[in-house]
């Protein structure tokens, strides 16, 4: 039974890569979709987001210069305070990114109130459709944050007219917190961590179970479209091999998938994206080619199953696709759990355990143990599909379903 | 030989077979005859054991249809007019040693047997093309190759004048007169009455899934014209009686 699965399945690879240009789409597409995406975030990202916490600014413009928080933001190295008539128009044009409205009554407010309430006399003005002007108005509530600091302990000082407290306000805040950092925190190489961490789970299971869905479809129904099923039932052939056979091809696209989504992250990181590789041991590697071959395994048995219970290509595919895509919503919720906080229960949930034990790979925290788990799963899952497969296949109703 | 006994198939309400029984001699063409939906391919597809019968059993070769559906399978070639049932993209010769293989054959059999084969049929230079490639009639020279890749006893034919020219027709019809030559039991199914009276020994009419009638060819030229038969047939094939 074996031997004739393997000949099954040395044919069924032989017809996909003859199939050159299908075989070099599935292959380029997961290749490169992921550092297209990569490239355009990137892109938009880099105009804004700067390279380290020294380099930080907000373009911005006040209503008056005569109040304290005008004079502490003015003396912060990240603050380019402009002068503008027309705040609308400034903002439109990109020449500053946030305006600043100042309450006149802000400054005695602020030293002779017990409940000083900051919100309640600055507000500001910002492109709520431009990113650079959300990111600024965003990187306000930090100067917000050092500025009321700074009040408490001006009234803690006991200090009690105006132009004493411009004078105690009088402090480069940004500069001391860039000193204190230092030079080798890289914002870019931080986010490069981030973005692999996320996006590995999610594209690996798109990219294992897209590429195995073409296949399962052209294996499975695709036999019914041709007219080469009936030929190949009426052999000697045992069925459970020609399934075995059919369901190693669509394993073996599905594994080239992911790995090309992978390996398209990984050249991505290291020569495009702020140019600092994300680096995976051999070990690390070797759980993570595990992962994807049982990842594979589970959507081939699956759309396999799907393949030969449908009665035409378009309608295994209007089963595949949406599946495939629900697949990748469990990888979601994994994007704010961190490695400790894996346990037993999560490996036990579809698909989120794959991006639970991603994480640990990624993250250099591989669990071994939890990696045979979640492995263990897949391919019952796995195992159950083919079940129900091999059991589809010799359905009369199944195979001749019109 | 073929033994069909009492066989009947049911599809949700629809019984598409309704004791059907008839035998077929070994070097003897049996016709079926009937129109779209009698029941002629589901028969064909019950003895090929991709279906199961609901009642009834049927020996093909001495071997039970239902005991032993290995055997049978080992015994019977099958071939469809419409569907060529070859791969596009393997060569003439990669598909026949395909299945020769998924016919339990040893790789150096079937290359010989691949061998003699297109030297038979006449496409030794075409048989490293991609059958996806070749012309329509070369690629029903491999089919018919196909179906008799693991030499079986017997042949079944559904439909193989469909939506064929005059010429591949041709070729299917000679290759059906030398495996009736070579002593193989043979049916071919059709809804042709010319290709059904031309090359059958004997006709079995079906209509909705029950035999209406059974007779000798050469029997009914002698007591009848071309066109009685015809005649009769048309009755036959529509649910009527066999009236001249």
């Amino acid at each position: 039974m074996f031997k004739q699965a393997v000949m099954v399945f040395f044919k069924e690879m032989k017809c996909i890569v003859r199939d050159t240009r299908t075989f070099i789409f599935g292959l380029l597409l997961p290749l490169l979709l992921v550092p297209s995406i990569l490239f355009a975030v990137n892109f938009s990202l880099s105009s804004f987001i700067p390279s380290s916490p020294a380099s930080m600014s907000v373009k911005m413009a006040f209503s008056d210069k005569n109040n304290a928080f005008y004079k502490f933001c003015s003396v912060q190295s990240g603050a380019v305070i402009s002068d503008v008539k027309d705040a609308k128009k400034a903002l439109n044009s990109g020449e500053i990114e946030v305006y600043v409205s100042v309450d006149p009554a802000m400054d005695s407010s602020a030293l002779s109130s017990e409940n000083f309430n900051f919100d309640d006399f600055v507000k500001y003005e910002y492109d709520e459709t431009a990113m650079s002007s959300t990111t600024a108005k965003s990187l306000m509530s930090k100067y917000e944050t050092n500025f009321e600091g700074l009040i408490a302990g001006a009234k803690n000082e006991n200090i009690a007219d105006t132009d004493a407290l411009y004078e105690y306000l009088n402090v480069d805040l940004d500069s001391q917190i860039a000193d204190e950092i230092g030079d080798d925190f890289d914002i870019g190489a931080n986010i490069n961590l981030i973005c692999f961490v996320l996006l590995v789970p999610s594209m690996l299971v798109l990219h294992c179970g897209n590429a195995s869905m073409g296949t399962a479809s052209e294996l499975g129904v695709g036999e019914k479209e041709r007219g080469t099923l009936e030929s190949l039932l009426s052999t000697g052939a045992n069925r459970v091999s020609l399934v075995l056979g059919k369901l190693f091809a669509t394993t073996a696209m599905g594994a080239m998938g992911g790995f090309c989504a992978v390996i398209g992250l990984l050249a991505y990181m290291k020569f495009m994206f702020w140019g600092r590789p994300s680096q995976i041991n051999l070990y690390e590697g070797a759980c993570l080619v595990l992962i994807t071959l049982c990842v594979s395994l589970f959507f081939a048995a699956v759309n396999l199953a799907i393949s030969v219970y449908s009665k035409s290509y378009k309608e295994a595919q209007t089963y595949s696709v949406p599946l495939v895509l629900f697949c990748m919503a469990p990888t979601f919720f994994t994007y704010g759990l961190s490695p400790v906080d894996i346990d037993f229960a999560k490996l036990c949930i579809p698909i989120y355990n794959v991006a639970c034990v991603l994480k640990e790979i990624i993250s250099k925290s591989v669990n071994i143990l939890h990696v045979g788990v979640v492995a263990g799963w897949l391919i019952i899952y796995a195992l159950i599909a083919v079940a129900i497969m091999v059991k589809l296949f010799k359905k009369e109703d199944v195979i001749f379903r019109i | 030989m073929i033994k069909i006994k009492n066989i009947s198939k049911r599809f949700g309400k629809t019984l598409a077979l309704d004791n059907v029984s008839f035998e077929v001699g070994d070097g003897e063409i049996v016709g079926l005859l009937g129109e779209n939906g009698a029941g002629k391919s589901t028969l064909l597809r019950i003895l090929s054991t991709m279906l199961i019968p609901l009642e009834g059993n049927a020996e093909i070769d001495g071997f039970d249809l239902l005991k032993n559906p290995d055997e049978v399978r080992k015994n019977i070639g099958i071939l469809f007019g419409s569907e060529v049932g070859l791969y596009e993209r393997l060569t003439a010769r990669e598909n026949l040693e395909y299945f020769a293989k998924l016919n339990g054959m040893s790789p150096k059999r079937a290359a010989e047997r691949t061998d003699e084969l297109a030297e038979r049929f006449s496409f030794s230079q075409y048989q490293n093309k991609q059958v996806g490639t070749l012309s329509k009639g070369m690629k029903q020279k491999v089919a018919i190759a196909r179906s008799i890749i693991h030499d079986p006893s017997v042949m079944l034919f559904d439909e193989p004048d469909s939506g064929l020219d005059f010429k591949a027709a041709k070729t299917i019809f000679d290759f059906m007169e030398t495996c009736k030559a070579e002593g193989k039991s043979i049916i071919f199914s059709s809804h042709s009455m010319e290709n059904i009276k031309n090359y059958s020994d004997r006709m079995v009419v079906i209509h909705k899934g029950k035999i209406v009638k059974t007779f000798v060819v050469d029997e009914y030229r002698q007591k009848y014209s071309e066109r009685e038969i015809n005649d009769i047939l048309f009755n036959l094939v529509c649910g009527g009686e066999e009236d001249v």
